[in-house]
């Protein structure tokens, strides 16, 4: 871009400077007309971009890493491993759940009776979501590992590996994962890496811990007084038809969702003849 | 004594539907669907679990109570024992109340506040790498909450390799003495340790720190607010940088402009319950002085073409609304406007809750609230009062006038079993049997599903209601009818027996003597109006707007009879409908 605005400076200023030698003004003529495609170039070239990167938004300009090595490779995963978590209440794979529009919500409080408040299933959902994070990362941490040792290897330099251990935890607005590694390359010896990623599954977290609290305690819970004091998250509850109450969190900003679900103080429907 | 042993019937009936589902014999320390402590049927519960025949509150391992985590200082109650120890957890049998790790405290973090125990205050001051700052003199949320928007806001000015830098923060954040150093005309004598100057911004030029005022905006608390040059926050945005930097004084969003609905794209003071909030220009959209922020319009449109403020809550429902008019299988639900998005909650289902709405008064005008709340219907049949029926406080009950015949409480299932009994409304026997009544000759029957109808039972005695009405609920609630024939009794609950009464001539002919209403379409639509009224029974039109008189039986002189489509339309459109039948001159 800045090449073409010079070039059409330079031309311009050329021009100007012949304007008074009648002798070249037919070329001068004609070096405006390229003038003036090179502006409708330019133009069309700048608007097209913008009109690329704003609104077609190419999908692998957002996509990918822009970490390179070991730590990319493992936020890479991190947040696949959230994203994956998150739809799921922190659970890697977990049977009792409720099925929603093909979606399962995990049950974290439950009861199968009428007029009883619901049992805790799962009493610290941070906990759950950080040994379920754990668990996922477990293989990938080493694939990431191994794939990183053998580029240096193939590169040429000398490396010697140690054991891998790693614990991840989240924490209000991040995601951090902290792996020990002992490694040399070359005459460099590594021995702990940090890894962050931005994500609101702490907050979110905690925002369910609170809604759960309710539904044990209460029976059901109020969004409309969460989604007022959280003005960037929003809860959408829908109850269904057996008792169970669908919870889908909402981060606005981030898209991001945490999904569960939670049956607590049902009403049978009409009367109970039985 | 009829009426207490229609209330004692009623009780009974659902007293003994509780105690089915409460009897499911066994305690499971987990079924195999996963769940924890749940009382169900042997088959149910794991096999490498313990299990018991008895309710799980009776048994040690599925005990309730509380489970503390010691580390984030959480606490959640009704938690079984082996649940709460198999997460790390510290298991209480008090209540969460009686337990002292979770009594609670106002936390203060920097200009935030939060109602939680001491060990979440400590965590959460250490995940903001902040001094821990809990008060246990404040012992609610409210006050809580106001504790930190009293809170001291200003500059605190550091000395960091031979550089003045500043922090725009409080004064418990800052962390330096309780001396504020005044800034009058004198000169600020620079030092090492951090200097609290309450009320000042850090571009203030009597702080002569190296924050520049005004570089940007951000989005904070919904606001626009504008940035120094060190990432502080100034005052609200506003395209008079002067007024909006006051001197390099705090000042209060209402200074610097009026609350902004999201027309005034030079004004950051944006209003939540006005229709703005903060947002960041996106895409080509920019602002004409090039900020980074505005307040941008949240206002939704309702169904009906309205509009409505961010924040708002409304109603909406498939049709009736109460009044009995109800349709099957219709429901109630909440829609609340949510940054420019209607957003819809359905309220629980059967009409288990209903949606109740109302508004407060802003100077912009009203600001609508809705919620869902439980519908209460349980015992409006009970109520032989018009008074007590209608007593918004206790239950949702509408009060129906006198039908000719109707009883309710009366039938008897097709199978002659359970749930009838006399009606302590009508001049029915009080054996507490049968129905027995005494105006018509039948038998109650629920042959179909949500219907209940009267055959001849050879009794020739007029009854009329003593009472002036009948109580059934506003918001009749749904059943369950196409399941296990459940609607059968409870519709068969409502009939209604009509005589009519001739006089021979003496030649020829005859002439009615008494009961002639009991053959007008009216009468059956009153007794229909009560069926439907305490549940999905009677003619009927379904949310779908489709009638259907599958669930009533109108017995004229031993013919059937049904309403006229016309009569239909109507209760399409959801005015009335109940189960009626007419023998002789009767109906149910």
């Amino acid at each position: 871009m800045w090449l073409v605005r010079l070039d059409v400076l330079l031309l311009l200023r050329r021009c100007d400077e012949r304007f008074y030698k009648y002798e070249i003004v037919d070329v001068c003529m004609e070096k405006k007309g390229q003038v003036t495609i090179f502006i409708l170039v330019a133009i069309l070239i700048v608007s097209s971009l913008l009109v690329f990167f704003l609104w077609a938004k190419p999908t692998y300009f957002s996509e990918g890493s822009s970490i390179s090595g070991f730590e990319g490779c493992v936020a890479d995963n991190l947040n696949e491993g959230i994203d994956m978590l998150e739809k799921n209440a922190g659970f890697v794979d977990n049977d009792f759940s409720y099925s929603y529009e093909g979606e399962e919500y995990a049950y974290l409080c439950y009861t199968n009776e009428y007029y009883e408040t619901c049992t805790v299933q799962v009493p610290f959902l941070k906990n759950t979501f950080d040994e379920g994070l754990e668990s996922f990362m477990r293989d990938k941490v080493d694939a990431c590992y191994d794939a990183s040792v053998s580029d240096l290897i193939e590169q040429g330099y000398d490396v010697v590996v140690g054991d891998v251990d790693y614990n991840v935890e989240i924490e209000p607005g991040i995601v951090r994962m902290e792996i020990e590694a002992p490694t040399s390359v070359g005459s460099n010896k590594f021995t702990r890496f940090n890894v962050e990623v931005a994500s609101p599954v702490y907050e979110m977290v905690m925002i369910a811990t609170s809604i759960l609290q309710f539904e044990s305690e209460y029976g059901d819970s109020d969004v409309s007084s969460i989604n007022l004091f959280y003005p960037d998250y929003f809860v959408n509850k829908i109850k269904r038809g057996d008792g169970t109450t669908v919870y889908s969190l909402e981060n606005k900003i981030m898209k991001n969702k945490f999904n569960f679900a939670s049956r607590s103080l049902v009403w049978p429907a009409g009367y109970v003849l039985e | 004594m009829k009426r207490l042993m229609f209330s004692f019937v009623v009780l009974l009936l659902v007293g003994f539907g509780m105690a089915v589902n409460s009897d499911p014999s066994f305690c499971c320390e987990k079924t195999n669907d996963g769940a924890w402590c749940v009382n169900d049927v042997e088959s149910a519960c794991s096999s490498d679990y313990l299990s018991a025949p008895t309710s799980c509150d009776s048994t040690a391992y599925c005990r309730l109570g509380t489970c503390y985590d010691s580390i984030e200082g959480l606490c959640m109650g009704n938690t079984p024992q082996r649940v709460c120890n198999d997460n790390g957890g510290t298991w209480d049998e008090r209540d969460v109340a009686e337990v002292p790790q979770c009594n609670l405290g106002c936390c203060v973090i920097a200009d935030q506040a939060a109602f939680v125990s001491l060990v979440r205050c400590k965590r959460m001051s250490s995940l903001f790498g902040i001094e821990n700052d809990y008060r246990t003199d404040i012992t609610n949320e409210i006050n809580c909450i106001a504790e930190a928007q009293s809170q001291d806001f200003g500059a605190c000015v550091y000395e960091e390799s031979a550089e003045r830098l500043c922090d725009f923060t409080t004064r418990g954040e800052c962390g330096a003495e309780l001396d504020v150093e005044t800034v009058n005309q004198t000169n600020v004598s620079l030092s090492s340790a951090k200097t609290f100057y309450e009320g000042f911004l850090c571009s203030a030029e009597e702080l002569a720190t190296s924050c520049a005022r005004q570089a940007g905006t951000i989005c904070y608390n919904g606001d626009v607010y504008f940035v120094d040059s060190c990432g502080n926050k100034e005052n609200v945005y506003s395209d008079n940088g002067d007024t909006s930097w006051n001197n390099g004084k705090v000042a209060e969003a209402g200074e610097v402009c009026a609350a902004n609905d999201g027309s005034d794209k030079n004004c950051g003071n944006c209003d939540y319950l006005l229709g703005s909030r903060c947002a960041e220009y996106s895409g080509i959209l920019s602002s004409a002085s090039g900020e980074d922020h505005y307040c941008q319009t949240t206002k939704c449109v309702d169904r009906d073409g309205d509009a409505r403020m961010n924040g708002e809550a409304w109603c909406v429902y498939d049709d009736g609304a109460g009044n009995g008019g109800d349709s099957v299988g219709s429901r109630y639900f909440r829609e609340v406007c949510v940054d420019g998005e209607v957003r819809v909650e359905p309220c629980a289902d059967f009409r288990n809750e209903v949606c109740l709405e109302g508004s407060i008064e802003t100077s912009d005008g009203e600001f609508g609230t809705a919620g869902c709340r439980v519908n209460r219907w349980q015992d409006c049949v009970l109520q032989d009062e018009e008074e007590d029926c209608l007593n918004i406080d206790r239950r949702d009950c509408l009060w129906v006038g006198k039908v000719m015949g109707m009883i309710l409480g009366s039938a008897t299932s097709e199978e002659g079993s359970s749930t009838s009994y006399s009606n302590p409304s009508s001049d029915a026997s009080d054996s507490g049997d049968a129905f027995n009544n005494p105006t018509a000759t039948a038998n109650v029957i629920a042959p179909i599903t949500g219907q209940a109808v009267l055959g001849d039972d050879g009794n020739d005695e007029t009854v009329l209601s003593e009472l002036p009405g009948v109580c059934v609920p506003n918001f009749p609630p749904g059943l369950e009818f196409w399941e296990d024939n459940s609607a059968r009794e409870i519709c068969g609950q409502a009939n209604a027996k009509c005589d009519v009464v001739y006089e021979k001539g003496l030649i020829s002919g005859s002439e009615i003597v008494s009961g002639a209403e009991c053959l007008g379409e009216d009468w059956a639509l009153s007794a229909n109006r009560v069926c439907t009224s305490l549940g999905d029974c009677g003619g009927a039109v379904n949310y779908n707007g489709e009638y259907s008189d599958d669930g009533y039986k109108w017995v004229v002189e031993g013919n059937e009879k049904f309403f006229a489509p016309s009569v239909a339309g109507v209760m399409t459109g959801g005015l009335t409908g109940r189960v009626v039948e007419i023998v002789g001159g009767w109906f149910e």
